[in-house]
């Protein structure tokens, strides 16, 4: 990239610096001093004048909970890194394998799937009568081998495993494309001097994958702090627990307020603790710059060992995150497909949910792509003079780090703060359904922006240029010069924000009455009586609508991109000519 | 490219904003309403809710809305929340172990019914019924349930499940969750006093999973995952009447069950009293109480009501129960005890 004094000059252009994503930005934090405060106020004042600190030290439990969560979180962190970083070099090394479109599709979904499902799903997989168990079964009831069988699936293992069911495909999806993205001449260049895997890795694979590595990890480290269904449907008991079960606890069971709110403190200092250690990272100081395009990756020919070995271990690779993703989820479909399917389908209530759902889904995930463009804008703004004055500094910290909190915000504690907020000038049922699309908003919003602004940012700096060559005003620029090179990602994040709310039920269980439904509230109904037929069905019914919303935002994202792309022209012809 | 954007987007929240419908409330304006506030089951299609709903109707000329929250533990935070100010006239769902909590907010009235104790019929643990606030509706054991087909060796006590081999797989749901949760570490605490926390490190290596809510128990219990099941002692007869199976059987403890008594009252804030009382009263009518078994699958709360075919019980246990202040004063203490005992 050269001519940064020419970038100097056009954003000094900007008389007001990015206002919109500092507006979010101001908004997010503002709403979490509210809630928390109006969670004080809320509470019963205490019996005896009790600090927090003596709080923090009455309660062996906070302690127990802080440290099961942190252990549980690494655990499932490395074990998610693991996973994804030999599997993202795998699946772009055999780009052209059978089947790997689809793997590469069921990637991008593992993330978005309902978690009660999800763990439904891996449970007939590992569980007790579990396709392995069965197998396992079989071998040792057809041989004289001693009885082989799993131990029992529940536990630290079992939350662990579910975390990298959901998270390792969620950063394969992001390291994948950072690999393919890697120009031709490099593949080239390894051919020619005879790289052999592990060097391709070291200079090839790793330098394009490794500005991801840690933002990726501290965004999953989050995601499992704060867990909340998955622990306490798999965790076995109170001995694996996070601070978002003591949270829940606190608020439903304890109604002790204070409890709440030092908990979310905590929780809230966890993530500004894994944002410094973001920022401060060597790793994250030497970002190399790179050139997104929206050329398909088909087009590049990764450098094939003919190494037998190699192809086998591959093999053995595509097998593993065959039976970690996709193994549960085909259980879970046999589980479903019965006659009690069409049951379902016949009854209206099924139908009026749907329709709630899918409303809140696709308004959610149109609200989450705008705002987490701006907030990627304002990202790239920030970055964009060479020597930021201080505030510039601050706000960048700002921006990143209330992302990172309303990872963290409970949602218990949002839905309280807001019934807490509204109750007094609303009826809390009439307004639900636009409290639950807030609540989703504020969930969907840290994954999305995570999942753009990289990329964003190096799409605007190489935009920023052609625009001036070309003399474009915003919107065509928008259209010719981003668009086709941000389409898909934009497509990716509506699709996944869209079926992560059309599978939550979060907040709607605080909210919930008859008049307004959603397909999880349903199934959560259906699971409450016998009839566990009849909500597996319901289940695979929520899978079915999940996977083919998350399809249309991909769909939408092919659309988004396919205006002529200038940007892609002109770095190949860039490519041509060096 | 931000004026851009804003354009665009105002344009997409504005039409999208259309797309959200707000169910107006159905109330008709010329008769009074009255709110129930109630648990997600009680309320849905298959529950007791909707008969009971037209039942009441028959004889009130009014409008009866139940609203289905996630849960008991979910009907007593909404109104703690909502104060003075709830929309609800009466709560209905609650149990014994949560009574005396609920009736300290001061948010309840007392129901005003007589001869409450002449018309029930609750197990002799029950004691005679003086409870101003709350009319009980309904009753249950709880009870683990099996598969009689797979589990041969049947305990036939606590303590022998406490004793039993490593191989015996039990679910249970967890007491800051679930009301069997709760009920079932009453039922420790009843048998063992101090002892209680010792039982359950006994206990823990059997325990599979601890749910959170009944359901996900129930659900794993049916599809194998463990032997027995923490429910109610009439899941057998939800089995063979709705069912038509007969291989689920609950184990009889020999030191008795413990029990729950569901139960309703309505609040101090309602502006539609008589009404409320009326609703009360109506709970204990055989019109209510027959609707009950077979919706609920709880045993009816009054006397006179034949059990359906499929509810008998054989040897009928003998039940436990902890008088309600007992519970509450304690409650915190003994669930801090249940999860570090769990812990280590």
């Amino acid at each position: 990239m050269a001519n940064h004094s020419y970038i100097y000059h056009y954003a000094h252009g900007f008389r007001f610096l990015p206002l919109s994503g500092l507006v979010i930005v101001g908004a997010l934090c503002g709403g979490f001093v509210l809630a928390l405060t109006a969670l004080l106020q809320a509470a019963a004042p205490l019996d005896a004048p009790q600090s927090f600190y003596e709080l923090l030290t009455s309660d062996a439990r906070i302690g127990y909970a802080l440290q099961s969560a942190l252990f549980q979180a690494a655990l499932s962190t490395i074990g998610s890194v693991i996973v994804a970083v030999p599997l993202s070099v795998v699946m772009a090394r055999r780009y052209h394998w059978f089947g790997m479109t689809f793997l590469r599709l069921m990637t991008g979904l593992a993330f978005v799937i309902p978690t009660t499902v999800a763990a439904s799903g891996l449970l007939a997989v590992w569980g007790r009568q579990g396709v392995i168990n069965s197998i396992l079964m079989a071998i040792s009831d057809m041989t004289p081998l001693p009885l082989l069988e799993l131990p029992s699936f529940f536990g630290l293992k079992a939350v662990v495993l579910a975390h990298i069911f959901f998270n390792a495909p969620l950063m394969i999806r992001i390291f994948l494309p950072r690999i393919l993205s890697v120009p031709e001449n490099h593949w080239r260049l390894a051919r020619m001097t005879g790289m052999t895997p592990r060097d391709q890795f070291r200079y090839i694979e790793w330098p394009a994958i490794k500005a991801m590595i840690i933002p990726m990890m501290v965004l999953v480290f989050l995601f499992c702090f704060s867990s909340f269904s998955l622990v306490l449907m798999l965790g076995g008991g109170p001995a694996v627990t996070t601070l978002e079960v003591e949270i829940y606890a606190a608020i439903r069971i304890a109604y002790n307020f204070h409890l709440a709110v030092l908990l979310t403190m905590m929780q809230i200092a966890v993530a500004v603790i894994m944002l410094l250690i973001m920022l401060c990272h060597p790793l994250m100081r030497q970002t190399m710059p790179q050139a997104v395009t929206s050329i398909k990756p088909s087009s590049i020919h990764i450098l094939s060992s003919r190494s037998k070995l190699l192809k086998i271990l591959d093999i053995i690779c595509v097998l593993f995150l065959f039976s970690l993703l996709i193994l549960p989820i085909l259980a879970l479909f046999f589980k479903g497909l019965t006659g009690d399917l069409f049951i379902v389908l016949a009854e209206p209530v099924f139908w009026q949910a749907l329709q709630n759902s899918l409303t809140i889904a696709l308004t959610t995930a149109c609200c989450v792509s705008f705002l987490a463009m701006m907030l990627a804008e304002t990202r790239y703004q920030l970055g964009l003079i060479n020597s930021p004055t201080r505030w510039q500094i601050v706000a960048r910290l700002l921006l990143e780090s209330s992302v990172m909190i309303t990872l963290v915000i409970p949602s218990i504690v949002m839905g309280t703060t807001m019934f807490i907020l509204l109750r007094s000038y609303a009826d809390i049922f009439a307004i639900a359904p636009y409290l639950v699309l807030t609540a989703n908003i504020l969930m969907g919003l840290p994954v999305s922006y995570r999942m753009l602004s990289g990329k964003w940012v190096l799409a605007r700096q190489q935009d920023q240029h052609l625009r001036l060559a070309y003399g474009m005003n915003r919107r065509t620029s928008l259209r010719f010069l981003i668009m086709p090179v941000m389409g898909r990602d934009i497509g990716l994040i509506f699709g996944m924000v869209a079926a992560m709310s059309m599978g939550d039920l979060g907040v709607i269980a605080l909210f919930s009455s008859s008049d307004f439904k959603t397909l999880p509230w349903l199934l959560y109904e259906q699971a409450g009586r016998y009839r566990t037929d009849e909500a597996s069905a319901t289940a695979v019914l929520l899978m079915g609508v999940t996977i083919m919303v998350f399809i249309l935002g991909s769909l939408t994202g092919r659309l988004l991109s396919r205006a002529p792309s200038m940007a892609a022209t002109h770095v190949i012809s860039h490519h041509k000519a060096g | 490219m931000l004026k851009t954007m804003y354009k665009l987007s105002l344009k997409a929240i504005s039409l999208l904003s259309l797309f959200i419908l707000l169910s107006p409330a159905l109330a008709d304006d010329h008769k009074p309403e009255l709110t129930v506030y109630t648990y997600d089951s009680f309320a849905a299609d298959w529950g007791p809710g909707p008969q009971i709903k037209s039942g009441f109707e028959q004889t009130c000329d009014c409008v009866l809305t139940f609203v289905g929250l996630d849960s008991s533990l979910g009907i007593l935070g909404r109104i703690r929340l909502e104060g003075s100010n709830s929309k609800a006239d009466v709560i209905l769902g609650l149990d014994t172990s949560q009574s005396d909590i609920a009736r300290q907010t001061g948010l309840l009235a007392p129901h005003g019914l007589t001869n409450l104790s002449m018309r029930l019929d609750l197990p002799d643990a029950a004691g005679t019924w003086d409870d101003q606030h709350f009319v009980p509706f309904d009753w249950g054991f709880f009870a683990f349930i099996y598969d009689e087909t797979k589990l041969l060796d049947v305990p036939a006590s606590m303590a022998d499940l406490i004793a039993a081999d490593q191989d015996m797989r039990i679910v249970i749901q967890d007491p800051r969750t679930s009301t069997p949760g709760f009920g079932l570490m009453l039922w420790l605490k009843t048998l063992y006093g101090d002892q209680a926390a010792s039982q359950w490190q006994a206990l823990s290596p059997k325990i599979v999973t601890v749910t959170k809510g009944w359901s996900e128990a129930y659900g794993l219990f049916l599809d194998g995952e463990a032997d027995m099941v923490l429910s109610y002692t009439t899941s057998p007869a939800y089995h063979r009447v709705a069912e038509s199976q007969t291989q689920y059987q609950y184990a009889n403890f020999s030191e008795g069950h413990y029990m729950q008594i569901e139960v309703a009252a309505m609040l101090a804030s309602t502006d539609q009293p008589e009404l409320a009382q009326s609703f009360l009263d109506f709970l204990l009518s055989d019109a209510t109480q027959d609707v009950i078994p077979t919706t609920n699958w709880m045993y009816p709360a009054t006397k006179q009501i034949a059990l359906p075919e499929g509810f008998e019980i054989n040897n009928k246990p003998s039940g436990l129960l902890l008088a309600d202040d007992v519970v509450a004063r304690n409650q915190e203490n003994w669930l801090k005890e249940w999860v570090m005992a769990l812990s280590q």
